[in-house]
């Protein structure tokens, strides 16, 4: 990856209501669609998205953990909602409600994801901004990607304990 | 509308070549593409209910552009319609309805019968507590029952018992008078001085009657009790078997159809 993937500018984007990113991966999670409201906002064009990981628009205040729970989650089949902070090409970052699901063929077998990101509430981002923090925090100690969420997954979990819910309730509550 | 300090302008790069979405097939370049055709192909997968078709590298004249764009959006409207409406139901389902239907980037006829779904499911939300709250009275309605029904069996043993003791004073009655019969005749054997023995006996003997009248009286009211209690657990079992019906399944009965006693 290019070095300046993890430059940031600190401006926010943000897109309307009544917009919805749409992206669609394959099993691997490969860009085989992007949306014209997903190329405006994250700045690049279709070409530059096409056949990348989806992590291209990662942004490094994302949690490792929660990526691994998604991920986690959609390969066994089932949806999943995450509040998630997406970079710029340019190094803007933008916030959107993530659902992810699986798209299966007809015989019930995953033949990719699909994601449709929505404009989040503002008070849903500063809720979760706290939970990724501290979720970071512990992150940090550690160098590899593997032993970060390996980390805070356990963090990510008592939390939700604390809050004596499920993740998908706890999204909901946030909604 | 998109709102950003700095938008970015990025020109596509050149040369791309058209493709679908997960399109096994790997379509003419761009310059050969028949867009009619493509647009043909991706709307005939999704009438047919193919959502994952869409539209790649579009590159034609503006209005030409715009139409294929249109079609892709449509495409992710739906999709994303569906989607929602389908994770929704199915989460219903299970009896969970906190999973309501975003309504977020859902517009008209779509954002419409999203709400009429979120109605739903509140609708669902609301029954399912009200028939829990049912369920737990039923269940307390079943414990109140299966404890009268101990206490009318009880009942039952005791008359039982009841029965058996006046059988045996009844017994006792018949020797007792027998002892005084006896007694009677010993008396008059002694003559004279047995006169207030024979007397004694006599009303012994009065008591002994009197003891078997009263047993005989015990034993009928026995009987109206026991009654009594048969008639109580049948209603008591009429009734346990009309909660059953209603709620089928639910309720643990031994095989004879009647409430279990508890032990």
């Amino acid at each position: 990856m290019p070095a300046d993937t993890e430059y940031l500018t600190g401006i926010e984007r943000t897109f309307g209501d009544d917009e919805i990113i749409v992206s669609k991966t394959d099993t691997k999670g490969r860009i085989t669609y992007a949306n014209r409201v997903f190329q405006t906002v994250a700045g690049y064009t279709e070409e530059e998205l096409l056949g990348r990981a989806h992590n291209i628009v990662r942004h490094p205040h994302m949690p490792r953990c929660v990526f691994k729970y998604l991920w986690n989650t959609i390969a066994s089949g089932n949806e999943v909602f995450a509040y998630v902070i997406n970079r710029a090409k340019n190094g803007d970052h933008y916030w959107v409600f993530a659902h992810v699901t699986p798209s299966f063929d007809h015989h019930g077998r995953i033949v990719g994801y699909h994601s449709n990101r929505r404009s989040p509430a503002r008070g849903a981002i500063n809720k979760v901004r706290g939970l990724y923090d501290t979720l970071l925090a512990t992150e940090r100690k550690h160098a590899t990607p593997h032993d970060q969420w390996t980390a805070s997954l356990p963090v990510f979990t008592k939390f939700l304990e604390s809050q004596s819910t499920t993740y998908e309730e706890f999204v909901f509550t946030l909604a | 509308m998109t709102t950003w300090a700095k938008a970015p302008t990025h020109r596509p790069t050149p040369a791309p070549t058209p493709r679908v979405a997960n399109a096994a097939v790997t379509p003419p370049r761009h310059t050969d593409v028949d867009w009619i055709a493509e647009a043909v192909r991706v709307c005939t997968a999704a009438a047919a209910g193919e959502m994952e078709a869409r539209i790649l590298h579009i590159k034609a004249d503006p209005r030409t552009e715009e139409l294929l764009h249109s079609i892709n959006h449509l495409l992710d409207m739906t999709d994303a319609f569906v989607r929602e409406a389908t994770a929704s139901l199915q989460y219903a389902s299970k009896g969970k309805f906190f999973r309501r239907v975003l309504p977020n980037g859902m517009l008209g006829s779509f954002r419409q019968a999203s709400e009429s779904i979120n109605a739903a499911t509140r609708g669902m939300d609301t029954k399912t507590k009200e028939l829990a709250a049912a369920e737990k009275r039923r269940h307390e309605l079943e414990d109140d029952f299966r404890a009268t029904r101990q206490v009318v069996e009880k009942l039952n043993h005791a008359t039982l018992k009841i029965a058996s003791m006046a059988v045996s004073i009844e017994r006792i009655a018949d020797q007792t008078n027998l002892l005084a019969l006896n007694a009677t005749i010993e008396a008059a054997r002694v003559g004279e001085a047995g006169k207030g023995f024979a007397v004694v006996a006599a009303e012994v003997q009065r008591l002994a009657q009197r003891s078997s009248e009263a047993t005989g009286q015990i034993g009928e009211s026995l009987v109206a009790i026991r009654e009594a209690t048969g008639n109580t657990v049948e209603a008591i079992d009429r009734i346990w078997n009309i909660l059953r019906s209603q709620h089928a399944g639910s309720m643990p009965t031994s095989s004879n159809g009647t409430p279990p006693s508890r032990k």
